[in-house]
This record gives C-alpha cells, structure tokens and sequence, in this order.
C-alpha cells in the first residue's frame, strides 16, 4: 500500500518539479503574464472557467472517442482483409501507405468545406490520424506470429479458421494493442487539429477564443486539459493492454 | 499382425536445387521404436516433416501410415518438436487439450483422459499454471503430453528433449520409455544422441550427410524395461554405443 503510494508520487514528481521551476522563474524572472503566466493564475483561469472547460473537454473527448473507436474498428477490418487476401493486399496497402503520406493537417479545412463545423469533420480528422499505426501493427502482429507454432497447427491438420483464432489473433493481440497505445495521443492531435481549422465547440476551439483575447492563462489551462485527457485515455488502452498480459513474454 | 504402422518407399526430398533426402525407404513396425541418428543438416527432421504430412516428398516415393498414403497430416499421428509447441496465453490444462480440441475430439472423451495425463506426467500441481511459468522439462513435458492425449498410433519426436540440460533429458527419457511400454507405442524419435538413440530405440537408422540417406539399419539389443542407469552399465550398451560412434565418426 505505501510502496504503491511512494510509486504514484514518484510517477507525479517530474510534473511537480516542473510546475515548481515555472512558478519560480517566472517570479525571479518577472515574465510578463501574457507572455507566460504563472501556474498560480493559470490555475486560477482554470476554476474560473470551470464549465467552460468542462463543457468543451466533453465536446473534445467525445470526439477523439468516435473517430478513435473508428480507427480501432476500420484497422481491424481492413487488416483482417489484408492478411486474409493477397489479391486485397495489394489493392489496398498502396492506398493505405499513400494516406499516411498526406500531411493529414492539410486535410482539416477540407474535412470541414465537406462536413461543416460539426462533430463529423474532427471525428474524420482523429481517424485519419490514427489509423494507420493500428493497421500496420495489428498487420505485423499476425505476420509475426511465431513459425513454429504455425507449423504445430499445421500438424494439427487445423482449418484455416482455427489458426486464425487460436493462434494468430491471439499473437497479434500485443501488437495491436501497441498501435492502439501509438493511435490514441494521434487522435487527440487530429481532433483538435480540426477544432483549430473550424469549430463551434471543443478544447482547440477555446484554445484559439482565449488566444483572440490574449489570455494566455486559459489558453495553457485548455493545452493541460488537452494533455490530460490524451493521457487519461491512454491510461484506459494500457489497462485494457494489461489483458493482453502475454505480451512481455 | 505385423502390420507397418510406417512403410517409407524410395523417399526423396529437394528444396530447390539443395537435395535433403535420397531414396529412403525402411519400415516401423507396430509397437516398435526406431531412432533416426544423422549429424545436423542431414534431413532427420525433414523426414518427420515428410511423414507427419506437413509437405509433400518428391514424385516417385511413397509414404504410408498404416497402409494408407500420407497426403496431409493424419490423426494416427502425433507429432512433438523440438520448440515447445504451447500456446503461452493458455495453461497447462488448455495446452494439453489443444491438439485433441483441434483434432475434434469429444469434450467428455478429453475431460476423462486429462486428470490420468497430468497424474501422469507429474504435473497435477501445475495444471492452472501458464508455460513461462514452468521449467524447460515440465514445459515440453506438456507438449509430450499434448500429443499423447490424442493416443496416436504413432508418435514422432523431432529431438523433442534436444533443448534440455542432461539431466532433465535423462528424467524425460525414462518417462517416455515408460509411457511407450505402458501404451505399445510405436515411435519414431529424430535425435543426434547416440546415448539417447541407444538407451531408447529397438532399431537405430542412421543417416549420412546430406543428402540424407540411410546407411546402417541397427538393432539394440538391450532388454526393456530400461533404466538409463542401469541400462548403461550393460556391456551391449557400450558396444552399440561404440559401434555408432565409429560410423558418426565415418559417416
């Protein structure tokens, strides 16, 4: 209980050696608030606009959720076919691989000229971000599944399907879940990527409002709530990772 | 009666241009336990491959088990590698039941056999633990036992204690013996150990370098049942021991 207690403040340490270093600096170093304001009024922003925040943190998170839950179920199916398919394969992966070669930012204004302001546009922007590393690991956990014990199921005389499920999909299991651990902070970006290029609500929306009126306090309270939820939902994917606990194996 | 459980006819093998295998052809019989002793690269473990029907051999030679052509891998037969065959995310109890699961075998018939087997193999106290957790003998000890819950006819061993310290090889040695008398095994076990080969086989086939061909057809003398420590002090076991060892050393 107290070794996990000593764990949890040192894993805080490094955020509140940081905060400690900003307050001081900016106290002995008299920065002008609106260039860097203390953590102090930075905290203060933030009570202040509690339900501001709130109400666009839950905007925010609920889109990287959507188009990240899309990425997750778009990966999966679209590895699925790949690895199953060769004629697929290589119909698909080209286009897969040109995808993440557009510069994905480029795409927000596009995404909102055919989608509006709305949820659609970021939703599409987090998937884009995050797809690919999914596919690409999910794809590398089944090619990675060991030879031997492929072999075994072959000597097994087992269908094609029983491989599959009791042997691939679990082999690729730690493999997924890393594309998903690499996808979530990804997601987070594109979303608030599309909520910088054109929104009406959501964490990157109030970052540029308090920006436009130089408060500089909000804005770095919003760009701590943005971290925080990208670390609280990786927190939920390494949980789910500990499922998978084979993977250290 | 004395029905082949194997019957290998002018067996060859090519990857390519590199020749594995040339014209092999010998005989199992029922019941009895043959060892292949080759040195390494000479095509021992393509053979099991060959006959465990995991890839076809070259046109022109036949391979049967129990008399019918092998052209995919056949629930007659049970096969263990050297590499642990387990499933990591699965424990002992799961392992064991993968390749009857696999094979189709009924639920009722696993769960009646499953107890006895880990009685069997020791490992009563393990069933619930996964493979990491196990030591290197329990571990391929579970994938003996995997492959014996199915109660092949035949069983063949690609050096399956080759990974093994000595002494644990010896403790696996003694209990495959045992388990082999106790059920008439037929067995047909890859291995590059003259000692094992001795201590275990009726017959010892031994194969030249690649390409693999069978050079000497050996019987072993040696009154069952065997204990390697006691089998090891009879002079029959020196002599065939040194009687290998001189053609490894030609071959």
């Amino acid at each position: 209980m107290i070794s996990r207690l000593i764990r949890l403040l040192n894993s805080l340490l490094g955020f509140i050696v940081i905060m400690i270093l900003w307050q001081v600096s900016v106290d002995i170093f008299e920065i002008r608030p609106y260039l860097l304001p203390s953590i102090m009024s930075v905290a203060q922003s933030a009570w202040e606009y509690r339900s501001d925040i709130f109400s666009h943190s839950l905007v925010t998170t609920v889109q990287v959720i959507y188009g990240f839950g899309a990425a997750v179920i778009g990966g999966i199916i679209i590895s699925l076919l790949v690895f199953v398919n060769a004629p697929i394969r290589r119909i698909v992966m080209p286009v897969v691989i040109a995808i993440q070669g557009i510069p994905k930012v480029a795409l927000a204004p596009l995404f909102v000229v055919w989608f509006g302001y709305g949820t659609m546009s970021k939703v599409l922007m987090a998937f884009f971000f995050a797809f690919f590393p999914i596919v690409i690991s999910t794809l590398g956990g089944f090619a990675g599944t060991p030879v031997h014990l492929v072999e075994h199921f072959r000597a097994l005389d087992a269908s094609t399907t029983t491989t599959f499920w009791r042997l691939r999909v679990p082999s690729a299991l730690p493999n997924f879940i890393d594309g998903c651990k690499m996808a979530m902070p990804l997601a987070v970006i594109g979303v608030i990527v599309g909520e910088f290029v054109g929104s009406e609500a959501g964490l990157g929306n109030l970052l540029l409002l308090a920006n436009a009126s130089a408060r500089t306090d909000l804005m770095f309270a919003s760009i701590i709530t943005i971290t925080a939820i990208s670390g609280l939902l990786y927190g939920i994917i390494y949980l789910f990772g500990r499922l998978v606990w084979w993977r250290a194996l | 009666m004395a029905e082949s459980a194997i019957v290998l006819q002018n067996v060859s093998k090519s990857f390519g241009d590199v020749n594995a295998l040339e014209s092999v052809s010998f005989d199992l019989n029922r019941g009895e336990f043959i060892a292949l002793l080759g040195p390494s690269g000479c095509g021992k473990s393509t053979l099991i491959r060959l006959i465990a029907g995991l890839y076809p051999s070259d046109p022109g030679g036949e391979i049967a088990v129990f008399g019918e052509p092998v052209t995919r891998p056949s629930r007659r037969v049970g096969v263990v590698f050297q590499t642990y065959n387990l499933l990591p995310w699965l424990n002992v109890t799961s392992n064991l039941r993968l390749a009857a699961d696999t094979r189709g075998m009924s639920k009722e018939t696993i769960a009646e056999r499953l107890p006895p087997m880990l009685e069997m193999l020791g490992l009563e106290q393990f069933s619930e633990r996964y493979p990491h957790e196990l030591s290197g003998g329990m571990r391929q000890r579970v994938a003996l036992g995997q492959a014996l819950l199915m109660r092949p006819d035949v069983l063949l061993l690609d050096e399956p204690f080759g990974s093994l310290d000595a002494l644990t090889r010896d403790q696996l040695n003694v209990e495959l013996l045992r388990l082999c008398q106790a059920h008439d095994q037929s067995v047909l076990l890859v291995t590059h150990s003259i000692d094992e080969a001795v201590l275990l086989a009726d017959r010892v086939l031994m194969l030249s370098k690649r390409p693999g061909r069978i050079v000497e057809d050996i019987p072993i003398n040696l009154p069952r049942p065997r204990d390697p420590r006691e089998t090891r002090l009879l002079p029959a076991y020196a002599s065939s021991v040194n009687q290998l060892g001189e053609l490894m050393g030609v071959v």
